[in-house]
């Protein structure tokens, strides 16, 4: 693994990225430390681009869409529900029933859309081409999840590298680019000679 | 006062985080120099606008002057070809203000 302090140099490289769905929830408007505005800044420059240097894929897109719905759903469900003193139904029962149906879940869908639309000049959506039930089901699922996985598979066919700001790529064989220091400089001193 | 977000992007599109900041500059100078006068911020020929964008830019001001000093000085106008756009103002505004209430559902989404 190579990793990348972004804070020493953010230019983007003439290579493929792709944000973790991490990265991706600041851009789309959650916001989750002072951090958040380094990583909107390394995707604006990427925007600017004159080809698409994200990678997107649909199992991501699936990823980020779902967190952010539930995000909305939360806040709904409390604004319906705080002054009830009764019996209130069980989230994902309120998810299913209630929310999903709404205007308030149309109007959050449609506007997450219309934002990742907005920036579809800067990115380009892929499949790895290994699309089979072995590679794709081939890692130690006690140490990631299935979906990092996949987006492992992806960087290693497309040689991008992967933005992120937690440990979750940490010592795999692809390029990893953070603002995240103290994971930085964790890896720099996993490998320093003892 | 009127400002035209087209004039000062010279694009259509409020898409990026520093368009919203180079907004949020304008607006911020225009304030700390009139003071009590009233800011309309004009979308005229902006086709999309987007959550970054009002983030960076409205979100930031609220930062800046707080709830009631935006509300009352500082209004968006002409907005009228922007998909959603009070719906993704409302919600800017909403999260900027209950944040600390919405903290444990931010850290579910983040998990």
């Amino acid at each position: 693994m190579n990793i990348i302090n972004l804070n020493t140099d953010s230019s983007p490289k003439d290579c493929y990225y792709i944000l973790d769905s991490n990265v991706w929830l600041p851009i789309l408007g959650l916001d989750d430390e002072p951090t958040s505005s380094h990583y909107q800044i390394f995707f604006d420059k990427l925007q600017k681009k004159e080809s698409p240097q994200i990678l997107l894929c649909p199992i991501q897109l699936s990823e980020i869409l779902n967190r952010l719905m539930r995000f909305d759903a939360r806040k709904v469900f409390e604004r319906k529900y705080k002054n009830n003193s009764g019996n209130l139904p069980p989230f994902a029962t309120f998810y299913k029933n209630e929310y999903r149906g709404s205007n308030e879940f149309k109007l959050k869908y449609d506007t997450i859309i219309d934002d990742i639309s907005g920036y579809s000049s800067g990115f380009k959506m892929v499949e790895p081409s290994k699309f089979e039930f072995d590679a794709l089901t081939s890692f130690e699922a006690n140490k990631m999840d299935f979906n990092d996985h996949y987006f492992y598979l992806l960087a290693k066919e497309y040689d991008a590298t992967i933005v992120t700001h937690d440990a979750d790529f940490f010592g795999l064989d692809v390029n990893v680019a953070t603002f995240n220091l103290k994971l930085y400089k964790a890896y720099k001193d996993s490998v320093k000679p003892k | 006062m009127k400002i035209s977000v087209h004039d000062i992007l010279n694009s259509g599109n409020a898409s990026l985080h520093a368009d919203g900041i180079q907004v949020f500059n304008a607006i911020k100078n225009s304030f700390d120099a009139n003071g009590s006068e009233q800011i309309e911020v004009d979308f005229t020929n902006i086709k999309r606008c987007s959550t970054l964008f009002l983030n960076a830019s409205f979100g930031n001001l609220l930062a800046e002057y707080g709830e009631e000093s935006v509300k009352k000085y500082i209004h968006p106008s002409s907005y009228a070809e922007i998909l959603n756009f009070m719906y993704k103002f409302q919600d800017m505004w909403d999260n900027f203000i209950n944040k600390d209430n919405y903290q444990a559902y931010r850290e579910e989404a983040f998990a």
